[in-house]
């Protein structure tokens, strides 16, 4: 580029210096008024952000740490040696989903590995890893509190569920005792979701709800005093509804025509028509 | 890097900075503003903007001045008033006179006696350059007028090494022929 006179034209242009002069003053009160600022951003002196040490952490727990170690972890237990680099490689897998409805996905399928734990343990009858195990499922229910509502509702009622399983297996009797308190705590929830649900899509009053044909035939599960029963079907699982309370859900998978359910203070029989449909009526005895 | 007279001051000056010295800060701003209210004013001409894109400039870098090293420094700087010079593009219509330019031009025509030739070639320049897209005035201005290097142009312009070769060979072939043209 010999023949172009680039420095001409670079020397033809020149910054006024009046301002120049006003401008750097300018910016001198600016940095020393902000120097606080450059450290909230950047932290430390050495730059590392927490970023930083979020991906230099992960790198390490992916290479460092053999494949055969993080294979082998996957089937541990809580109080066993490798549990730690499970739940390690658990939390990478959370922390680099990308979206919230991955993210969900694994909140879910972790609440659920829980309770496969739990059971497991029960089978293999160590008491220390069962309590361990236990307080692992507790954990996870302030996890599931995070998720979005709509899923909260049924990822509730498939951890009870499971967790009554598992129950039923538990051979010590501390076990059981927290494991109940478990299952209550998780109806709890259960309660508040569809009660908020209930808030949120004003139901009718039961006694504006249409009657059924036969009301007649409806009676509550003790003492034979008459209530209003119905049932109601919600994204394929069966409510029954009891004076306008949601007392006993029923899951898809069990749809005939007599139903087993339980409801907390005791069990009952459900005898449904030969269709559930909504405000179908019902009979519930006791099953005693 | 370009070389400057005070070299190991302005490295000093960098440390200082970084480690949160305002002073220091205003002295770098200073040494290098011209550089980059040059880099600005020949692409928006105008020396209101290229005076906001430069002092705009100098306030991003500050920011972020912690995490950076001296040896990217001029070259970043250079990359964040591109940034700042596109953002201007999007919400500004592109002004194409260069106003200072003409009147300097406009000075020479009443001191005739003052190397008026050295002006007019820069005029000639100007206008030759302003017939080239957009990619390559970029490229050129990177690699001749602000002596950068392929690796530090490439990394302003967010454009592989390959890529700015290629464009400068293009470019200065591009320019001979509008500037023979013109002879």
């Amino acid at each position: 580029m010999n023949n172009i006179n680039w420095l001409s034209y670079k020397s033809s242009i020149h910054i006024d210096p009046a301002w120049k002069k006003r401008a750097a003053a300018a910016m001198t009160a600016y940095a020393k008024k902000t120097s606080n600022q450059t450290e909230q951003i950047y932290g430390t002196k050495h730059s590392l952000t927490p970023f930083k040490i979020a991906v230099a952490l992960a790198v390490f727990a992916l290479f460092a740490i053999s494949p055969a170690a993080i294979a082998s972890a996957k089937y541990s237990r809580p109080g066993q040696l490798l549990y730690p680099l499970k739940r390690l490689t658990e939390n990478v897998k959370l922390a680099v989903a990308t979206n919230t409805e991955a993210k969900t996905a694994i909140q879910i399928n972790q609440t659920v590995e829980r309770t496969n734990e739990l059971s497991v343990s029960i089978e293999k009858d160590r008491q220390d890893q069962q309590l361990k195990a236990v307080a692992e499922v507790e954990a996870t229910r302030k996890e599931l509190e995070k998720l979005p509502s709509e899923i909260k509702r049924d990822t509730y009622r498939k951890i009870r569920e499971r967790l009554e399983a598992v129950k039923e297996k538990a051979r010590h009797e501390i076990v059981k005792k927290r494991l109940e308190a478990i299952i209550a705590s998780f109806e709890d929830k259960l309660d508040e979701v569809e009660v908020k649900k209930d808030e949120g899509n004003p139901s009718p009053t039961p006694t504006n709800k249409p009657q059924s044909p036969t009301p007649a035939n409806s009676s509550s599960s003790s003492g034979g005093s008459s209530s209003e029963v119905h049932v109601e079907t919600n994204n394929g699982y069966t409510e029954i509804i009891i004076n306008g309370n949601v007392v006993v859900t029923v899951a898809p998978s069990q749809n005939e025509s007599k139903i087993d359910v339980k409801v907390r203070g005791g069990s009952v029989k459900v005898n449904t028509n030969s269709n559930v449909n909504s405000h179908s009526v019902i009979d519930l005895q006791s099953d005693d | 890097m370009k070389d400057h007279d005070h070299k190991y001051d302005v490295e000093a000056l960098f440390h200082l900075a970084r480690g949160g010295d305002g002073q220091a800060w205003g002295q770098l701003f200073t040494i290098y503003v011209d550089d980059i209210y040059r880099y600005a004013y020949v692409k928006l001409g105008n020396t209101m903007d290229a005076q906001d894109v430069a002092a705009e400039t100098f306030k991003k870098v500050w920011l972020s001045l912690r995490s950076m090293h001296y040896e990217n420094f001029r070259a970043y700087l250079y990359r964040v008033a591109h940034n700042v010079i596109v953002d201007t593009y999007r919400t500004k219509k592109r002004i194409t006179v260069n106003e200072q330019l003409l009147a300097h031009i406009e000075d020479e025509r009443q001191r005739p006696e003052e190397n008026i030739e050295k002006k007019q070639d820069a005029q000639v320049l100007y206008d030759a350059l302003r017939k080239l897209p957009k990619e390559f005035q970029d490229v050129l201005q990177c690699r001749f007028m602000e002596d950068l290097s392929v690796k530090e142009t490439a990394s302003i312009l967010h454009k592989s090494q390959i890529w700015v070769r290629v464009a400068q060979y293009r470019a200065t072939k591009k320019l001979r022929n509008i500037l023979s043209d013109k002879s």
